[in-house]
């Protein structure tokens, strides 16, 4: 009990600023919803473009919102958890792999219940293509997993605008880029090229933050 | 010696916070830290406790190495800048789950330091209502109530009153007079001149014995 309100502690910091994102993204789901946009596609589904748009990232500004204010709404807080010298603590039982999965299941739940809720909305305005919203919504969740994994690399080395710039120029690639995106979308192997993608991005980048979160000296 | 420190030196961010240091502590004497804001003071108590990774040189404690975030070789108590406890939870359940890490909670030991301090009519608050002085002689009873053969403290006075302060120096006497090695690195030599048997001067990552 008394670890999950440490946990609740550290997380909770920044509700005032995370109350302002949050109504500023329900303004634009309420936008997206009534834009004309195909919403059987998740709100932070990647999409290709329409005929008449010059570029991928054009149609995917919903998207990359979804991402930003996911991202956002963390405010680093899971990073800070993981990361945060507890000496008191650290003196009696030293820092270990509980800490690191900890930090692990909390990013995994927040990304779960981030595209989870909106799931939710999704399911409740359009009727139809309940399937292919749930596969969008799991992409997207998924997705900003990714980018977290990414974020707090810089994170641990102490590097925080090298983490933001990776995991921007790791996402807006694949929708500057048609080829990149429309193989992501294929299913050659009976699952989408996406989810294989991000299964091995996700093993590769906890492997990572394990490495770095293991040298993490406690200042 | 208990501690050992053997030719320590660390660079952090391109500045050396510890230069070629090498440092002694005995059993059941009090030992002072003295210096400057980032002397390398509290980096120096953090590499006795094994929190940091040192560039060169080596920390014995008790004859075993002190290794980078592993267990440590004797039972240590300790204040490093701000105590993170749980601001939800009493000053009690605190000390309880810290204790209850090790399974080494002692009831009597930990309601003498807390009355001592003037904080058992208060050990049933949440922490947040608890001003800093309160959360201060918190951290100091949960470094003490274990009976930790060493003690390890940064700027422990931070925030108490003249009463506090003397009711802590007279304390630290008695943790030394039952065996336990103290460490305080603090700016106020006027109180480590009262109860340190030795006292080392910081300054620039370079410790010094002090006359």
């Amino acid at each position: 009990m008394m670890a999950w309100r440490r946990i609740v502690q550290i997380l909770r910091e920044g509700n005032g600023l995370r109350l302002m994102l949050v109504l500023m993204y329900v303004a634009m789901t309420y936008r997206f919803y009534t834009s004309g946009q195909d919403c059987r596609i998740f709100i932070g589904m990647f999409r290709a473009p329409e005929s008449y748009m010059p570029s991928g990232l054009e149609s995917n500004l919903y998207a990359i919102g979804f991402m930003v204010v996911g991202v956002a709404l963390m405010l680093e807080r899971p990073s800070e958890y993981l990361s945060i010298p507890e000496t008191m603590v650290y003196v009696r039982r030293p820092r270990g792999l509980p800490r690191f999965l900890g930090y692990c299941a909390i990013v995994g739940a927040y990304c779960l219940f981030y595209a989870g809720v909106q799931l939710a909305v999704a399911l409740h305005v359009v009727y139809a293509s309940p399937k292919q919203l749930m596969i969008g919504a799991v992409c997207a969740g998924w997705t900003l997993l990714v980018l977290a994994l990414i974020i707090n690399l810089g994170y641990l080395g102490r590097n925080r605008p090298y983490g933001y710039l990776a995991a921007m120029v790791l996402y807006i690639v694949p929708l500057s880029y048609m080829p990149l995106m429309r193989w992501l979308l294929e299913s050659p192997l009976g699952v989408p090229n996406w989810s294989v993608t991000l299964g091995v991005l996700t093993a590769a980048l906890i492997v990572a933050n394990y490495a770095l979160f293991e040298r993490l000296e406690i200042i | 010696m208990y501690i050992t420190i053997d030719h320590a030196s660390k660079t952090i961010k391109n500045k050396q916070v510890l230069r070629d240091v090498s440092a002694g502590f005995e059993r059941g004497r009090i030992y002072g830290v003295v210096g400057p804001n980032g002397s390398g003071k509290t980096m120096l108590l953090r590499a006795i406790c094994g929190f940091i990774r040192l560039d060169a040189g080596t920390v014995t404690m008790n004859g075993e190495p002190v290794v980078f975030n592993r267990k440590l070789p004797d039972s240590v108590g300790v204040i490093i800048e701000n105590p993170g406890f749980v601001l939800s939870e009493t000053g009690m359940q605190n000390l309880e789950y810290l204790a209850g890490i090790n399974k080494d909670f002692d009831q009597e030991e930990t309601e003498r330091l807390l009355r001592l301090f003037d904080l058992l009519d208060h050990a049933d608050a949440k922490v947040k209502s608890y001003s800093l002085g309160m959360r201060q002689k918190l951290a100091i009873v949960q470094a003490l109530m274990e009976h930790q053969h060493l003690i390890v403290l940064d700027e422990p006075t931070n925030g108490l009153d003249q009463e506090s302060v003397a009711m802590f120096l007279e304390e630290m006497r008695r943790q030394r007079d039952r065996g336990a090695t103290v460490i305080i690195a603090s700016h106020h030599f006027d109180e480590l001149n009262q109860i340190a048997d030795y006292c080392y001067a910081m300054r620039d990552g370079v410790l010094r014995a002090e006359d």
